[in-house]
């Protein structure tokens, strides 16, 4: 089972531009990418491709201020994440970016807020999928939580959507 | 031996070959447009097909499929048959999905597609298949041609090649759809015919196709705009962007809703 992500490369340079601001006191930015789904029954083969379509910034006055870690957002950010997945009955993407050129992966911290945050999404929105998206100067990672599964999964294929195609390979 | 036989193609850029081998394109129709785009995909090096038309060739294919044969038509070969043979010829080690039925009809191997050309021959087709493009988030390449008489005039012959990137303007921003031409076809039902093709304007389009897809792939070029809309004119033999684009400044397209993505949604009201 393989799992391709897709965006327009509109949508990609709205939120690097965005998560490029800075802050006034977080070391980083994060916002949520919306995300609809499609199976793709092909023979035998059952994969599933994911499509980010939308994204919201958090707004500055909700994050908190914690030096200990890049960014750390409150009660009402993540809230406004799940009325939107359950009232529009998509996925949801934790994004922020690791400004550095080189192959992208979780940091320890992302691994300790992700998987909670994920199954929050799940339970507003259990038919849709949900996870985190990584961006990097020229890498992007992603992991997704399937509807019907449980935990995390590396997306083996990312599309950038534009001029030129890009496409990001695990 | 790779390195030689691509080696008049190395300007694409340094890891052009692998993004073009890894690359899963899709061609709906394969008539005169398709299997020349089909025999320019092979050539170049792609790996990567699926290949949908309902058809078998007949003998008024002839004067333009490109690679088909005499006995083809004698055997009855499904027109997938022959465009299977075409690559192959080049790409021994191609992987080819074909199928004999309407697209529509298989669109789970469609769906993965990273570039769709359509060579159909109605704007029904065209409508629909830029619906699913625009679903699925895949840049379509269409191509057409026709031919026309207006009262005592000459013959004209005109063809368009469109890239519909999504996220950007649509056929229907473009005004080559509109609902008045899908209602006046579909008015037309049963009586269309076949329409007059040629290969030689197949080619220019197809050749053009192919090279947008190219350049979309690789980025090789500087030519870096995601909408294309060429018009090309057949008794003048000129190709160049369509008037309309003049036009089009500060245009935002309002037919395909960002959130309007992936498989549609049914809720119970």
């Amino acid at each position: 089972m393989n799992t391709h992500l897709k965006l327009t490369k509109n949508l990609y340079d709205h939120m690097v531009e965005d998560l490029e601001r800075p802050h006034d006191f977080a070391f980083e930015r994060v916002g949520f990418v919306y995300a609809k789904m499609a199976k793709v029954k092909d023979g035998s083969d059952q994969d599933f491709m994911v499509f980010l379509h939308d994204y919201e910034p958090v707004d500055d006055e909700n994050y908190i201020k914690d030096g200990s870690v890049g960014a750390k957002i409150n009660s009402t950010a993540i809230r406004k994440s799940l009325q939107r997945v359950l009232k529009n009955n998509e996925g949801c993407f934790h994004v922020h970016m690791h400004p550095f050129r080189s192959k992208l992966g979780l940091s320890l911290t992302d691994k300790k807020g992700i998987l909670p945050l994920v199954k929050s999404f799940k339970s507003a929105g259990p038919d849709c999928c949900h996870g985190v998206l990584l961006l990097g100067i020229d890498d992007i990672l992603s992991y997704v939580s399937l509807p019907e599964s449980e935990g995390l999964v590396a997306v083996s294929k990312i599309s950038v959507i534009g001029y030129p195609m890009k496409t990001y390979e695990r | 031996m790779k390195d030689e036989r691509y080696s008049r193609q190395s300007f694409l850029g340094k890891n052009s070959q692998a993004i073009i081998e890894s690359a899963v394109v899709g061609i709906v129709g394969l008539g005169g447009g398709g299997t020349h785009i089909i025999q320019q995909l092979a050539h170049i090096g792609f790996q990567n097909y699926i290949i949908i038309d309902p058809q078998k060739i007949d003998g008024s294919n002839l004067n333009r499929m490109v690679g088909a044969k005499q006995a083809d038509v004698e055997n009855k070969l499904a027109k997938t048959e022959i465009a299977e043979r075409v690559i192959k010829d080049l790409q021994p080690n191609a992987n080819i999905k074909s199928f004999i039925s309407k697209w529509q009809d298989n669109v789970g191997s469609l769906k993965k597609c990273d570039i769709l050309f359509g060579c159909v021959d109605s704007f029904k087709e065209r409508h629909e298949l830029e619906i699913f493009s625009r679903r699925f988030l895949i840049p379509y390449i269409d191509i057409g041609m026709d031919v026309f008489k207006v009262k005592s005039e000459p013959f004209r012959m005109v063809g368009q090649i469109i890239l519909s990137m999504p996220g950007d303007l649509c056929m229907h921003c473009l005004g080559f759809l509109d609902s008045e031409k899908l209602t006046r076809e579909a008015n037309k039902y049963g009586k269309a015919g076949g329409r007059p093709q040629v290969v030689w304007s197949n080619g220019i389009l197809a050749s053009t196709a192919v090279g947008i897809a190219v350049n979309l792939l690789t980025g090789w070029s500087d030519f870096r705009k995601t909408l294309v809309y060429l018009s090309y004119d057949g008794n003048s033999l000129k190709l160049e962007n369509h008037k309309r684009l003049d036009y089009l400044d500060s245009l935002v397209c309002s037919h395909f809703p960002k959130a309007q993505v992936g498989d549609p949604i049914f809720k119970s009201v």
